[in-house]
């Protein structure tokens, strides 16, 4: 086993990919439809200071809410696929689920914030926050098209609820729409893109890859392996006879 | 002297200028056989109620018109001169008034009926004229005379002695045609013209304590008036179909505040069914008639909704009872201050409705959602717990399914008007509101923890162990 590791100056110029392709789509479709959905959502909630500003604009409001919730149904079913029959979207699923050694890593973050440590948590490819929002995700999504649907097609909730459950069902909707904007405006937002060692904005969602340095700063566990990966590839070129 | 001795109306006498006397002299003989043929007719009417019988007559009216026509003024002479008459008294309006003209006076209703000047100017016997008071119309129409003495306009003012209109101000004098002649003052088309020389004069309606002077252009400008001038609807109401009686019409105009008027808050309804009679029947129907019957003084009647002189069809945006705004108006009594506790029913209607999808949505400007009208009704609006209510639990399937077909049973447990989804049955609406008021708490601690953490170590912590870095 060698002992092959990139050189200092390459660690900032080479790259690998943290987000694949099929990734990006599926993030960059829930980008657009969860936009479209709060934007075209949330003003319900406000409906004086919405429809002054909107006015007329509102009329397709519920067309577009309509239009973007189906976008967001058809790429949860897609996901369901991704994750249960590619062996990307498995094995980075299986990556989300919460673990043990979380609990670990949030404790080893805080030390390390408030200046008791001075060693950076040894997350792997997905930090504990990441894997929190991930949930949140798909939690929010679940809650949001289960009701969502049920108010969509609300002649057909009513024969077997109750009006006041239907009222719940709305309110359930609005909360949860709430607590998703936020999510997204205040955690994601920041905890991605705005944070300092990204500051204004990680380049992962577009192009889908990230530095050398920045895998080995903040996921030291991922980086870890794709250096032991390296090395046995690099070991078994060795190995093999030049070629004639 | 009896009236047939008057009938010197277009006879020539002396006893005035020659100049004058010929130039009449001219004109009258010209114009006696081809303008007044009711004199002739009259005379030859009689032959065919009986030769003898006629013939008497024609002897008598010969003989009293011969030894009378000496004694007569011949009116016309002078009056038909515009100049002379302005020459005689020295008044360009007063002059204008005395000045008639024979062509115009002979088509008139008592012109074409042979009347002549002295049947109504009685006391007019010689020349000049010594006393000449106003004409009563009265000895002829003593119903229309009496029904103006009780109505608003023939009543006089206490402080001012004033009588508000007499039967010249709306018929004029000299030109009063049948109500049904185009070219009456007060046929329908254009009687609002002649309601408008007083209605719209702000210095003449102030002497009868009367401020509002837009009645009329109000009124031009509602659904009612537009009828009439753009259609050119004559079945479109003119002010005296609603202000006066029905049949009599215009004579007995009452004030508003008088209980017996037809505008009266107490016949109002029964004056707009004259023509909505269905609409009447259904309001009798509904709650608001019911009350309004039983003598309730909230109830609402047809004006206090649709509105007065300026009523606008329901498809216009400032009518009170277009989509846009029937919310507003039902509110107005619905969530005025101890009304709803005064009548039982449920508060915050205005509010709960605004709140609502379909309030949000017509807000924003889709008309086609539901307003108060759409699940309540209009004119026959009923209470919940009556049966045949539009809104009531038994009908709710129906009402709602108006607009959303197979709409489920479940419609009808729970409020449609939720106040509070909080408080709703099953006491689950608190439940879910502490828990998302939590989560959603967290979800900002949990944000803000991380930022304070980040701007800790970056601001804090590493600018201490550089300069504990430097001093080393």
């Amino acid at each position: 086993m060698n002992e092959w590791e990139p050189y200092e100056a390459d660690l900032d110029t080479i790259t690998v990919t943290r987000f694949s392709r099929v990734q990006r789509v599926q993030h960059e479709i829930l980008v657009g439809s969860f936009a479209v959905l709060i934007l075209t959502g949330l003003p319900v909630l406000f409906p004086r200071i919405s429809t002054s500003l909107l006015g007329g604009v509102f009329t397709i409001r519920t067309f577009l809410h309509h239009f973007a919730g189906v976008v967001l149904i058809a790429l949860s079913l897609a996901h369901l696929v991704y994750i249960a029959f590619s062996a990307e979207g498995r094995r980075d699923f299986l990556g989300m689920l919460p673990r043990w050694r979380d609990v670990i890593d949030v404790v080893d973050f805080v030390k390390y914030h408030i200046g008791t440590s001075d060693e950076h948590p040894q997350f792997d490819k997905f930090d504990p926050f990441e894997k929190f929002e991930y949930l949140a995700v798909v939690w929010g999504s679940a809650v949001m098209i289960v009701t969502g649907l049920l108010m969509w097609f609300f002649e057909f909730t009513l024969r077997f609820f109750p009006k006041w459950v239907y009222d719940l069902i709305v309110m359930v909707h609005g909360y949860e729409a709430v607590l998703a904007f936020l999510a997204v405006i205040l955690g994601h937002l920041y905890n991605v893109h705005l944070k300092p060692e990204v500051f204004p904005m990680s380049r992962v969602w577009l192009d889908g890859q990230i530095t050398l340095r920045q895998m080995k700063d903040h996921h030291p566990r991922e980086y870890e392996r794709w250096l032991r990966q390296q090395r046995i590839q690099r070991a078994k070129e060795e190995a093999a006879p030049p070629a004639p | 002297m009896s009236e047939l001795s008057t009938r010197g109306f277009l006879q020539r006498g002396g006893g005035l200028g020659d100049r004058v006397a010929k130039r009449t002299v001219r004109h009258t003989t010209h114009t006696r056989s081809r303008r007044i043929p009711n004199r002739n007719s009259q005379e030859l009417r009689c032959p065919r109620a009986g030769l003898a019988a006629g013939a008497v007559l024609a002897a008598v009216l010969l003989a009293v018109a011969t030894t009378t026509v000496a004694a007569q003024d011949n009116c016309i002479a002078c009056h038909e001169n515009r100049d002379f008459m302005l020459g005689v008294v020295g008044d360009s309006v007063r002059g204008a008034r005395l000045y008639v003209d024979p062509d115009e006076y002979t088509a008139t209703v008592h012109g074409s009926l042979g009347f002549t000047c002295t049947m109504c100017h009685t006391t007019i016997r010689d020349f000049p004229h010594a006393n000449v008071p106003k004409v009563d119309c009265g000895g002829c129409h003593p119903t229309s005379k009496a029904q103006l003495a009780t109505s608003v306009h023939g009543h006089t003012y206490g402080e001012t002695g004033l009588t508000p209109a007499t039967c010249a101000n709306c018929h004029s004098d000299h030109h009063i045609r049948r109500v049904t002649d185009p070219k009456s003052r007060v046929y329908r088309l254009t009687q609002f013209e002649v309601c408008a020389n007083c209605h719209e004069n702000a210095e003449y309606m102030a002497k009868f304590g009367q401020e509002n002077v837009e009645t009329v252009r109000t009124y031009l400008n509602s659904v009612h008036g537009r009828g009439l001038l753009e259609k050119g609807l004559s079945v479109a109401p003119v002010c005296t179909d609603c202000h006066g009686e029905q049949g009599t019409g215009a004579h007995e105009i009452k004030a508003v505040s008088d209980s017996t008027g037809s505008m009266n808050r107490s016949r109002v309804v029964e004056t707009c069914g004259r023509c909505h009679a269905g609409i009447l029947a259904r309001y009798d129907r509904g709650i608001h008639g019911q009350m309004f019957h039983a003598g309730n003084v909230d109830a609402p009647t047809c004006v206090d909704c649709h509105g007065e002189h300026g009523i606008q069809p329901i498809s216009s945006p400032t009518s009170g009872v277009n989509p846009r705004h029937v919310s507003q108006t039902c509110t107005g009594c619905h969530d005025r201050e101890g009304f709803n506790e005064k009548y039982g029913v449920p508060a915050a209607r205005g509010r709960t409705f605004s709140q609502s999808f379909h309030g949000v949505a017509l807000e924003s400007g889709q008309l086609s959602v539901a307003n108060c009208e759409s699940c309540h009704g209009a004119h026959d609006i009923l209470p919940s717990s009556d049966p045949e209510s539009s809104i009531n639990p038994a009908n709710l399937t129906t009402t709602c399914g108006a607009c959303h077909p197979g709409i489920g049973a479940g419609v009808a447990r729970g409020k449609i008007h939720v106040v509070s989804p909080s408080q709703e049955e099953g006491g689950l609406g608190t439940t879910v509101q502490v828990f998302y008021v939590v989560i959603i708490g967290g979800t900002i601690f949990y944000a803000l923890a991380l930022f304070l953490l980040d701007q800790y170590r970056y601001r804090i912590v590493d600018p201490r162990r550089h300069r504990r870095g430097n001093h080393e």
